[in-house]
């Protein structure tokens, strides 16, 4: 009985799956095409991009 | 108020660590950042992404440790946010899922610029420190922790997807100084 509710409390609903999608994608899309934007200037400005995407992936080990 | 402060100290170890890579790379290696350092960078960028891509299977070199729990179980919520996140700013210190973060650390140090070692650093500090300030709108309610780390567990292909699009912006620029000889 337990278990069972444990369990149902950590299923993911549509709505959280939707979510999370979402900024799993949106985020790194928004950070690397700002870096790729201020390439022009300082190809370095990609690494630091991905440097934030880098560590915005981490969230798939928290 | 907490999340401000874990996101603070993390900044500082952070910065400390891209810096001394950056310091380390200047004093050790003689004419730093020039082709030879693009090479090897390069080279580590390629591994790193092959690994992600799956097309090859290596191991992570990684301590496989985690925060210590006891932290918020016997401070208070502030010191516990403060050590959570000089422990976690470390980058190298607890586990690891991806393999970018090596990259940066050979950038750092290759690059022989403490400088360019801190905004690397920092950069990733603050992606790092993004999810923290996200999750709370990702979640359906403030008790909804567990479920948020399953769906996020859940979702690492996505990630993994991500990690890989970083790791191919990089490959662009590495060739761009490596064929150009430019400086960083």
């Amino acid at each position: 009985m337990h278990a069972a509710a444990t369990e149902r409390s950590i299923v993911p609903t549509a709505w959280l799956l939707r979510r999370v999608r979402t900024a799993a994608i949106t985020v790194p899309v928004l950070v690397l095409a700002a870096g790729a934007s201020l390439a022009i200037r300082q190809p370095a400005y990609v690494l630091v991009a991905a440097a934030v995407v880098f560590g915005w992936s981490q969230l798939a080990g928290a | 108020m907490n999340v401000a402060a874990y996101t603070a100290a993390g900044s500082l170890t952070s910065a400390l660590v891209g810096g001394a890579l950056g310091l380390l790379g200047e004093a050790v290696l003689p004419g730093h950042g020039g082709r030879a350092a693009a090479v090897a960078l390069l080279a580590l960028a390629l591994v790193a992404l092959a690994r992600e891509s799956g097309l090859v299977d290596l191991p992570l070199p990684q301590l496989r440790r985690q925060t210590d729990g006891w932290w918020a179980k016997a401070l208070d919520l502030r010191p516990a946010a403060i050590l959570w996140g000089l422990d976690i700013g470390l980058v190298f210190a607890t586990w690891l899922t991806f393999s970018g973060a090596w990259v940066l650390a050979g950038l750092a140090f290759l690059s022989g610029d403490p400088r360019f070692g801190i905004t690397l650093f920092l950069a990733y500090w603050l992606g790092r420190a993004l999810s923290v300030w996200i999750g709370p709108l990702l979640a359906e309610s403030a008790t909804d922790t567990s479920r948020l780390l399953t769906t996020l567990f859940d979702q690492r292909r996505l990630f993994r997807l991500a990690h890989v699009a970083g790791l191919l912006c990089t490959v662009p620029v590495l060739v761009f100084w490596t064929a150009s000889g430019a400086a960083w």
